[in-house]
């Protein structure tokens, strides 16, 4: 049954993006949808595109395991859309035609900054793609109910399901463009919004209930134990203050203050004791508070906090600079239609975004929450029945469908209109451009899935903070100065873009998480002293463009550009 | 839309040069200023004042309802936006 759901709405988001692919004929048509999308649709595929599975399935796997702290990724997600409508869209409307580099390029017509401008946004469009794939994995796994099954240390199963959602994106890509992949992001986000709410009024329905089992308990010392391959749930309901065994159902602040008063218990597997499992209490209150998995915040050492501080500046700034979301502001036709888009974009996905929290606190209290925190979500969904887990994991695909179409158009056109014609100089005709654009579709898709199967250990949230961190350290510095700075020179730009793309990605490779999940090394060895790049990166950027920019100033034609002004 | 030939020296702002870009513009910064404070004042508040970030109202604590507060600020200026902005 869950199969048969999950291959229903695969196939109808195909036979839409076949169908509506025929009109996306031109070069135009196929990167910038004929520029004709309505402000409305636009905004809900908005919606559509910035719900990717980090979101979805991220956030709630952080709140389900850690609480408020992975609240925070909602927060800062969502708070970087002010920069975006506030002190980019209007100004950005004017200046580009396709891609963002062109809007960057409107003013030097530059070869230089064109290929800086396609290498950090292939690079953004990569790391941005890693936890879609992950994800993708992830759930395939799930709905088929594979074990996991390695194989010199890749998970087969897994790896499964990352190689059929890049072939099924690379079908989509390749056949249709921006038209479809605009209407599958609206689909999308209509769906994935629409699910979720009423998936948060069940939550709010069933209430909280008390669900360890007494025999876990040794009475003469308290400690909990299990013995067995996995606890019914890795988070499990000790008690609930004063409520009893269950509340009932609460409304929604209601729901918040149950959790609050809860004790929940917090099951880790014994390293040394094979099929044990010892449980630690802690109080609702404590994970409701920042801090729980940012445990710098409640340390009294600076060093430790920074890390908090250092994601909240590279979520906050890294909306505006993500190069899938810049496209979309050419699809509409003037740039009051790109705020009205904008604004809509903003109500539903800030809508959904406080859905995450409850979604989240429902799968911690749900007693069904799976080691694995990307998967918090359609455990959740599954203690309703195999239909709705059906449906979500369906609506997760498609997201994640939606996605990783919209990365791999923006990469491939980086790619055919920026690197090749632009760059290199090589005129293409529409028809190749476009033949160009999908043949550049298939290897950043296959790129992809090999990353998508090396980092399938992360949380997909974890890892879209660091393309937001890559991509706001890359693009932001640039897009501000140029908008805002009259000395900004061509120069600058490149080593702005350049710097911050390649500091924050050596950054990363040197963190801690990197050195444990992805090359098996002693995280007390890694070299980067927390895990987010952008306290630094962002700042060096920034810094380099106005360096640069000032010893490459020629003041001739300062005089001359000021005069004409 | 003019461009720089040489390639190098400062840019000109052709693109806000109208009176109502300039405004729109303008409208904008005013708004991303005040919600930049509200929100550094979150970082901070979380950074250095965690236990007032913990104090309870209605059973959910502080740092909830600012959270809250912020999804949907950003609506509501965002709102207030569309409706101030010059065509």
């Amino acid at each position: 049954m869950a199969i048969t759901i999950f291959l229903f709405f695969v196939s109808v988001v195909l036979g839409l993006s076949f169908y509506l692919g025929r009109k996306a004929k031109s070069a135009k048509g196929y990167f910038a949808a004929h520029g004709e999308i309505g402000w409305f649709v636009n905004g809900i595929a908005f919606a559509g595109d910035y719900l990717s599975a980090a979101s979805f399935l991220g956030i709630c796997g952080l709140v389900a395991f850690y609480g408020y702290d992975g609240f925070l990724y909602s927060i800062g997600f969502l708070a970087g859309w002010v920069v975006a409508l506030f002190v980019i869209a209007e100004p950005i409307k004017r200046l580009g035609k396709f891609t963002f580099a062109d809007a960057l390029n409107s003013q030097f017509n530059s070869r230089g900054i064109t290929l800086a401008a396609a290498f950090s946004t292939m690079i953004v469009s990569i790391f941005y793609l890693i936890p879609q794939m992950v994800g993708a994995g992830t759930l395939l796994k799930a709905l088929l109910k594979l074990p996991e099954h390695m194989w010199h240390g890749i998970d087969l199963n897994h790896a499964i399901g990352v190689v059929v959602v890049g072939s099924v994106v690379m079908v989509i890509v390749v056949t249709a463009g921006m038209v479809s992949t605009t209407w599958v992001q609206f689909i999308k986000g209509s769906m994935l919004v629409g699910f979720c709410a009423m998936l948060t009024i069940a939550i709010l329905a069933r209430g909280i209930h008390k669900d360890v089992s007494p025999s876990a308990i040794d009475a003469s010392t308290g400690n909990l134990t299990f013995i067995g391959k996995a606890p019914p749930s890795v988070r499990q309901v000790a008690g609930i203050g004063q409520e009893g065994d269950s509340t009932g159902s609460l409304g929604p602040m209601q729901f918040i203050a149950g959790v609050a008063k809860s004790d929940i218990v917090v099951w880790k597997k014994d390293p040394k004791v094979p099929d044990h499992w010892h449980g630690k209490i802690v109080k609702g209150s404590s994970i409701l508070a920042p801090g729980e998995y940012y445990g710098g915040i409640r340390s009294t050492e600076m060093v430790k906090k920074l890390d908090f501080i250092s994601l909240m500046l590279a979520l906050f700034c890294g909306t505006a600079s993500l190069p899938h979301i810049l496209i979309r502001y050419y699809t509409v036709k003037d740039a009051a239609a790109a705020r009205k888009s904008t604004v809509v974009g903003i109500a539903a996905i800030g809508f959904f975004y406080i859905l995450t929290l409850f979604i989240g606190l429902g799968a911690m209290v749900g007693g069904n929450l799976d080691p694995d925190t990307n998967l918090a979500a359609p455990n959740l969904a599954q203690t309703f029945g195999d239909i709705p887990f059906a449906i979500i994991t369906a609506i997760a695909f498609t997201t994640i469908l939606g996605t990783v179409s919209g990365l791999i158009m923006a990469a491939s056109g980086a790619m055919a209109h920026d690197l090749i014609e632009t760059a290199m100089g090589y005129e293409m005709t529409d028809h190749v451009k476009v033949r160009t654009a999908k043949i550049a579709s298939l290897g950043v898709g296959v790129v992809a899935i090999v990353l998508g199967i090396l980092f399938r250990t992360f949380n997909v949230s974890f890892l879209v903070a660091w393309a937001f961190a890559v991509a706001a350290s890359a693009n932001l510095p640039a897009i501000v100065m140029l908008l805002f700075w009259r000395h900004t020179t061509r120069k600058g730009m490149i080593a702005s873009i350049l710097t911050g793309t390649i500091s924050s990605v050596a950054w990363l490779l040197m963190t801690s998480d990197a050195f444990e999940k992805v090359y098996g090394l002693d995280p007390k060895k890694a070299i980067a002293p927390f895990s987010n790049p952008g306290l630094v990166t962002i700042p060096l950027a920034f810094i380099v463009l106005v360096v640069v920019s000032l010893m490459t100033e020629n003041r001739r034609e300062q005089a001359v550009v000021m005069e004409r002004h | 839309m003019e461009s720089s030939k040489s390639g190098e020296g400062p840019i000109g702002h052709s693109p806000l040069e109208s009176e109502v870009v300039k405004y729109n513009a303008k409208l904008g910064m005013v708004f991303f200023l005040i919600y930049l404070a509200v929100y550094a004042a979150f970082v901070l508040l979380c950074t250095f004042k965690l236990d007032a970030m913990s104090e309870t109202w209605d059973g959910v604590n502080v740092a909830i309802w600012y959270g809250f507060g912020l999804i949907a600020a950003a609506f509501v200026m965002a709102a207030a936006y569309l409706v101030m902005c010059k065509r």
